[in-house]
């Protein structure tokens, strides 16, 4: 039960016959970090929606804890939710907002606001808690809508795209601290997210989703290195594919050695376009010797004093590694 | 998606509503327009013994000649009104803006008594300005044109009709993207240019609007021609004419579909042209600032200078005459008017008009808020919740005359007749009370409540109801606590609304009112008939009276829940 303490079993789902999610099926471990990746109109959030109960799927069921929740209502589940656009209360101040779904009952006022604190403690929002809304940066709305979902404490958090409305700084910082907070409170949560790093950087696991269905699911590091399909590939991370001896493969532009000298080994190629991107430089390649559709793309530090002094146009020798993926 | 069993039945009871006070109503107005009054089938007898008499076919071709002089005039005049108030700068735009909306506090007899004043047999310019003037200059001039009749109507439609045509055509100039012109300028388009290319085409759809809004307005008022028509028959009067008058049901039915067809037609054409409004219309867009330019700001100011005082001229006349002791015998000041004894109506109509409102504002907002609740909130299949919205949109085609028509045709009839069954009428109790005056009300306003507050949802975030529902909470509870609060503002508007329209109507009022419950515009009428026409000008003007008083108590009240909700409410929301 511990390794499906979550469970969707073949989840279809279809909005005036267009077809969003065919047969979906996944589990989570109790205490696991799970992120739902894909682009935009892959079926992610409309999965997300009905793992919390706010959308019925055409089929397929959601186990929770080993009992069946296909037609639990959200507000039975106990699942908090994040949106994206947080929707926080405007009227309310951010105390208010996270009190709001304690259930009246809860009469006494005193255990009403130790949660409140606890929330304001862990998100980091205690100086603000007497602010609206529209008050705050949002980071900090986005923190506010987490403590607000976390007052519960709930069986399962739910994110969608959490953090696609802030900046990259702020964004960084907060991926941490969600899975920072997750690690404290040892809560099994999902993510729906469109940023591969994002995605790679806080998930136990990942599935990667495409045109409604999973393509893949694993940790990030199996999606890296074993990915099963080419849109995994070129997904997660960036990948060059070419046929190497008759057979389809897959090489990444940081496996690919490139040297300035004409006596080094490899083969021919001349640099067609670059770009500068801090640490790396990378050089899209054209090659003599072997016909491809797109350029070749090869990432190099752009601290190597031979790398530096490229420039478009100038002929490279280039190495290509034997331990590329196979398609 | 799924909807819950209250969410069913809160649409069902809107649907309920909908086909009790509007469509079986409605429907029964058609039925009778092909019967005879001793409830004999006749097809279309009627219509043909409509179309043959000499009478009516001149008041069918009065009618139309006058709402469409009273459109072109209406447009013209509102359209440069609103165009120099929204695009070229000069002081006290807040004044003129106010004034223009003044006939909005006003029923429309009040202009037809003014213009009778002054330009009547007695009147101030028609009689005492041209004596004065053929004695000073020794000649012996008659005024041209006799105020009653189609002269008069147009004037006072003019008036009528003026704030809603401005209002919907500055919030066309208001929607224009100022960006247009900035690409347009740099791309070195002249004034004129920018005028034909940028500012036509973005207001065309406001004009439309405005043309048949103006057009319907005017072709279905009964309250200025009645006042000020003469012998100049109009189809709206004719009705009024026939159920009051003759009691002739089934001729006033078959005047009411003849007039629910233009009606109609103007409304489909508006509804098309809103719907590719709300396609082009970017939220992005930048609001316009107007360059300077000398000659056009004195040209604007002084076009919208003389507008004003002509409005101003007309509602005053009938205020400042009210208040005087014997016009044009004695012009001493006088309350005596106010006191409406010996006259053909009495105060308790004032009150009975306060009630009527005030019980329409309340029950009309909470109607409307509602069906707009339904179409944004409930959670059921997109037909189901948008057809609430639909049918009070619906509403927009349906003159008052012809909802107060159907009301008295269908609540005092013992039974009910649909199709094949006959069922008993378990609404007869409300005929000849307030309650039915009240009703007929919100079903005549409420088109505009509900646009109003279906967009305030629209703009809330559908979120809010998702973590509510995620968090267990009840849905009433979001309710009170974050959708009501959120559109606070757009609630008190539609409060607003509905208390001035039902103080100035008279169309669904005059068939539906009882011996207890005669209203202020009613008696306005009766006193007019009666030739006490200073006291239905001070009936009038104390209907003016409380309504800029309630506009000012709108304007404090709003003001006050400002400053309530300052702490979280952003700039602009």
């Amino acid at each position: 039960m511990e390794n499906e303490y979550l469970r969707a079993d073949g989840i279809s789902k279809s909005f005036s016959s267009k077809t969003v999610l065919s047969n979906v099926s996944f589990t989570a471990k109790r205490g696991e970090f799970i992120s739902l990746l894909g682009p935009s109109g892959c079926g992610k959030t409309t999965l997300l929606r009905i793992i919390s109960g706010l959308e019925t799927a055409d089929s397929g069921k959601i186990f929770f804890n080993g009992s069946d929740y296909t037609n639990v209502p959200a507000s039975k589940r106990n699942f908090g939710i994040v949106f994206q656009s947080y929707a926080l209360f405007p009227n309310m101040t951010v105390t208010e907002n996270i009190t709001y779904g304690l259930k009246s009952r809860e009469k006494n006022k005193k255990a009403k606001q130790n949660i409140a604190d606890e929330m304001l403690n862990i998100t980091g929002l205690y100086a603000e808690k007497d602010k609206y809304p529209f008050q705050l940066s949002g980071g900090q709305q986005q923190r506010v809508a987490l403590a607000r979902a976390l007052a519960l404490k709930p069986s399962i958090l739910l994110l969608d795209e959490p953090l696609s409305a802030l900046d990259a700084k702020v964004r960084e910082k907060l991926r941490r601290e969600i899975r920072s907070i997750h690690d404290r409170m040892n809560i099994t949560t999902v993510m729906v997210t469109h940023d591969q790093e994002e995605a790679i950087t806080v998930s136990d696991r990942i599935a990667v989703m495409n045109g409604g269905i999973i393509e893949q699911m694993g940790t990030p590091d199996e999606l890296y290195f074993r990915p099963k399909t080419k849109f995994i590939a070129g997904f997660i991370g960036m990948m060059n594919f070419m046929e190497i001896n008759g057979e389809k493969k897959g090489i990444r532009p940081e496996q690919i050695k490139i040297s300035t000298s004409f006596s080094a080994e490899g083969e021919n190629a001349v640099i067609t376009d670059m770009e500068f991107r801090g640490a790396f430089i990378r050089l899209f390649l054209n090659m003599e010797n072997r016909k491809t559709d797109t350029a070749l793309v090869v990432d190099v530090s752009s601290f190597d004093t031979d790398m530096s002094r490229l420039k478009i146009s100038s002929l490279v020798k280039v190495q290509i590694p034997e331990s590329a993926i196979n398609f | 998606m799924k909807g819950t069993k209250a969410s069913y039945l809160f649409i069902g009871l809107i649907f309920l509503y909908f086909i009790m006070f509007f469509f079986l109503p409605l429907s029964q107005i058609m039925k009778m327009a092909l019967y005879d009054n001793s409830g004999v089938y006749i097809g279309l007898k009627n219509f043909a013994e409509y179309f043959s008499s000499p009478n009516m076919l001149s008041s069918f071709k009065n009618s139309f000649t006058v709402s469409g002089i009273v459109t072109l005039v209406t447009f013209l005049l509102a359209f440069f009104y609103a165009y120099s108030i929204s695009r070229i700068r000069f002081r006290g735009k807040y004044i003129f803006r106010y004034i223009s909306m003044l006939s909005l506090f006003t029923p429309t007899m009040l202009h037809g008594i003014a213009l009778v004043y002054l330009f009547g047999r007695q009147g101030i310019v028609s009689n005492i300005l041209v004596s004065w003037l053929n004695t000073k200059m020794g000649t012996a001039h008659v005024f041209p044109f006799d105020i009653y009749g189609a002269v008069g109507i147009v004037i006072s439609e003019v008036i009528y009709t003026f704030p809603h045509a401005y209002l919907i055509l500055s919030v066309s100039f208001a929607m224009s993207d100022y960006r247009l012109y900035e690409a347009a300028e740099t791309l070195g388009a002249g004034r004129f240019r920018r005028f034909f290319t940028v500012t036509l085409p973005s207001v065309k759809y406001g004009v439309v609007s405005a043309l048949t809004t103006i057009f319907i307005l005017s072709f279905t008022d009964m309250g200025a021609p009645k006042i000020v028509g003469g012998q100049y028959n109009v189809m709206a009067v004719d009705i009024y004419k026939q159920v009051i008058g003759q009691q002739n049901f089934s001729m006033g039915a078959t005047v009411a579909v003849l007039l629910l067809v233009p009606a109609f037609i103007a409304f489909f054409v508006d509804r098309a042209i809103q719907k590719k409004q709300d396609a082009t219309f970017s939220s992005k867009s930048v609001p316009y600032t107007p360059d300077k330019n000398l000659f056009a700001e004195i040209t604007a100011f002084t076009y919208c200078l003389l507008v004003a005082l002509l409005i101003l001229g007309v509602i005053g006349t009938s205020v400042v005459v009210s208040f005087l002791k014997f016009f044009p015998y004695d012009m001493t000041f006088s309350l005596k008017h106010y006191m409406f004894k010996y006259v053909a109506g009495d105060i308790s109509s004032y009150f009975n008009s306060l009630k009527m409102s005030f019980g329409t504002a309340v029950l009309g907002t909470a109607a409307s808020f509602a069906a707009a609740y339904a179409a944004e909130k409930i959670r059921a299949s997109e037909i189901l919740k948008r057809t609430p919205y639909m049918l009070s949109i619906m509403t927009l085609a349906v003159p008052g005359l012809v909802i107060g028509l159907a009301y008295i045709i269908f609540f005092n009839s013992p039974t009910i007749s649909l199709p094949f069954i006959e069922v008993k009428n378990p609404l007869m109790f409300i005929y000849g009370t307030m309650l039915i005056l009240i009703l007929a009300n919100i079903i005549h306003f409420i088109a505009v409540p509900v646009m109003t507050l279906t967009s305030t949802l629209k703009k809330q975030d559908r979120e809010y109801d998702s973590v509510s529902a995620s968090m267990g909470v009840h849905p009433v509870k979001t309710l009170f606590r974050v959708t009501l609060p959120l559109s606070i503002n757009a609630v008190l508007d539609t409060f607003f609304y509905f208390f001035v329209n039902s103080m100035v109507t008279i169309s669904a009022v005059i068939f539906l009112y009882g011996q207890d419950t005669k209203v202020a515009t009613v008696a306005i009428v009766s006193m007019d008939d009666a030739g006490d026409t200073a006291a239905a000008a001070a009936m009038a003007s104390l209907i003016l009276f409380t309504n800029m008083a309630v506009k000012i108590i709108y304007d404090i009240v709003s003001h006050y829940i400002k400053k309530k909700t300052a702490a979280w409410q952003t700039i602009q929301r």
